[in-house]
């Protein structure tokens, strides 16, 4: 019996997991799929051709929501690498409530905060702007990387950084040569994360950026309303790729050798 | 050239707790002073303060003459090997020895060179491209001491670096560092918590109990003349006497002890066991005593005696170590004859 339903349970899962990405990849090269058609009657490249139109929207979408994520986490992984630090391996007054302002993000709905800062970002003449978006992405992703980084600095033992000092290093050598090499996995997940979920925020962007930041998420929002499922089926192949492409790079550190970093273990 | 060490009224205080009771250290040029003392006595914040990675609550650290206070850590001419080897794991051995040539501004150009030398000498030929989990406990701590070395310091500082090892590896590599020191008569700390390491390899030892420097010695001097009670039992003198000096003895419970001239003043008396004989014949120096059991110590023995006189309720144990054992038995009177010129009257009791 065991041996029937091992495939059987795997098949099913393999087959959950996919079918919705299967439907999409078919949706975007199908030229009309009607309903008692198992698969589409024709196909065609229509929905590439317009998604990877350089003056269409999708591409300056990919661009804006590039430029975005990649300040983004890059921002968020300085920050949150700082407090992460902190909370781990120092202590302060405070640090409870410190902590508890740093995860906050986490608990409180995104939404209901956005709708108080947008006041305040009107008055200083960040709405509809880049640097807003950016900023309100900081919101959701610094959070994680506390988390991440926090952990990561726990099991770092700071005797390396002091070893590095007493052997002449100053403290930027030490940064650069010791301290960054060893909780490289962390970062990297780190920025993994930001990236992630800057690229895929819409409701903060929609709020802040208005009509005026088109990002990615925006772009397929807009062509869903459409109902132009070749072109949504393009467009959403287009957006899985950038975060995947920064998977392969980032996965090492996601499991095996230093998988503690997330605490996923070796998968 | 090294450079003396010198430690001025050195007193540090974690919070409200004082650590550090005001140490006075002068360290020779060239010399292997030992901090010895137990865990928490404050020798390893002592030796954290002089590499600058502490910060003294009040005195001062002088290198040559030249006040340390103010001078960070990176640029002060030191190098500190820690209880663990503390090996990057990031770099290859080579690399991890090349660290302070590396981190400097002018890097010399024969490095590799350099390393192979410096690898040489740890007698770890060879070893440069491997990486830090492949070596056993004690080639990870021959690196750290080369990666050390490698940055030319003047003074040496190691922080307890052979408690990690087992029994064995610790004599081996305790003298290596000897060696190392003698080749290149660089001023060297050397804390530790065993006193036989410290006695074995130290020119000077400076004995630490709870933030206060106890003394300040040769090694021998240890355990022929101990200023303090605690020393005289952390260097394993088993037989300490309350009395007091009346001329020429030292009078106790159970009877006199004849001293030489020159004897301190105190109210302690250490008697060293082994320097005590067991015999059935009274002699000019002996006292009266009961064998009470005894116990194989390794190759020695050590009886325990009562010495205690038959109208006194007060037990006066008093122990005898030597090579053999006549055939004395239990509860047998016997003689315990002493040699006045190893009495030592204890100034301190505390």
């Amino acid at each position: 019996m065991k041996v029937i339903f091992r495939p059987l349970f795997l098949g099913l899962f393999v087959f959950s997991v996919f079918f919705p990405f299967l439907s999409i990849i078919i949706w975007s090269i199908a030229a009309g799929w009607r309903f008692p058609d198992l698969l589409p009657e024709r196909y065609s490249m229509r929905g590439y051709s317009i998604a990877f139109d350089p003056n269409g929207d999708i591409v300056r979408g990919v661009i804006t929501s590039t430029i975005i994520a990649l300040i983004v986490g890059v921002i968020a992984t300085v920050i949150g690498s700082a407090a992460g630090r902190a909370i781990a391996m120092y202590n302060f007054k405070m640090k409870k409530a410190f902590q508890f302002l740093v995860l906050a993000p986490l608990i409180v709905p995104g939404l209901a905060v956005t709708m108080g800062i947008q006041i305040l970002f009107i008055k200083y003449g960040l709405s509809d702007t880049v640097r807003g978006v950016i900023l309100a992405h900081l919101i959701p992703t610094v959070p994680y990387v506390v988390m991440i980084m926090s952990g990561t600095f726990a099991n770092f033992d700071r005797s390396y950084e002091e070893q590095g000092q007493v052997l002449g290093a100053s403290r930027l050598t030490v940064m650069r040569k010791v301290t960054l090499p060893m909780v490289l996995p962390g970062l990297a997940v780190s920025f993994l994360f930001a990236f992630v979920i800057s690229w895929s925020e819409y409701i903060l962007t929609l709020l802040v950026g208005g009509a005026a930041v088109k990002t990615l998420p925006m772009v397929l929002f807009a062509f869903l309303r459409g109902s132009d499922l070749t072109l949504v089926g393009a467009a959403s192949i287009v957006f899985m790729i950038p975060p995947l492409i920064l998977l392969r790079f980032t996965s090492k550190h996601l499991v095996g050798r230093t998988s503690s970093v997330t605490g996923l273990g070796s998968v | 050239m090294s450079t003396g060490i010198k430690i001025e009224n050195i007193e540090k205080k974690f919070s409200t707790n004082p650590v550090l009771k005001g140490i006075n250290l002068e360290v020779p040029s060239g010399q292997l002073v030992s901090i010895l003392g137990s865990s928490g006595c404050g020798k390893t914040t002592l030796l954290r303060i002089v590499a600058g990675l502490e910060r003294a609550t009040s005195g001062h650290v002088y290198f040559d003459g030249e006040q340390q206070d103010s001078i960070t850590v990176e640029k002060r001419a030191i190098a500190m090997v820690f209880q663990k080897a503390l090996l990057f794991p990031n770099m290859t051995i080579g690399e991890n020895v090349a660290f302070s040539l590396r981190a400097s501004k002018n890097p010399p150009k024969d490095i590799e060179k350099k390393v192979d030398e410096m690898l040489e000498l740890v007698k770890l030929p060879g070893f440069a491209s491997r990486r830090p989990g492949e070596l056993s406990g004690g080639q990870e701590q021959r690196v750290s001491l080369a990666r050390a070395l490698m940055s030319n310091p003047k003074v040496l500082l190691l922080d307890e670096p052979l408690s990690a090892l087992d029994a064995n590896l610790r004599v081996e590599m305790r003298n290596f560092i000897k060696e190392i020191h003698d080749s290149f008569e660089m001023t060297t700390l050397f804390v530790t918590h065993d006193q036989e390491e410290a006695m074995a390899i130290s020119d000077k030892i400076a004995f630490m109990e709870s933030g206060v420097l106890e003394q300040y010695d040769f090694p021998e001097s240890f355990v022929s003349t101990p200023e303090s009670r605690k020393v005289a039992k952390f260097f394993g003198c088993r037989n300490i006497f309350g009395g007091k000096i009346d001329g020429a003895v030292f009078e106790t419970s159970f009877g006199e002890f004849v001293l030489q001239e020159n004897h301190g003043k105190g109210e302690l008396l250490a008697v060293r066991q082994e320097d005590l004989i067991l015999s059935r014949e009274e002699s000019k120096y002996s006292f009266e005593a009961r064998v009470v059991s005894w116990q194989f110590v390794g190759s020695r023995i050590s009886v325990h005696c009562d010495a205690s006189k038959t109208t006194s309720t007060e037990r006066t144990e008093v122990i005898v170590e030597s090579d053999r054992f006549a055939d004395f038995a239990e509860n047998e009177k016997v003689f315990i004859t002493y040699d006045p010129s190893r009495l030592h009257v204890i100034g301190r009791d505390n």
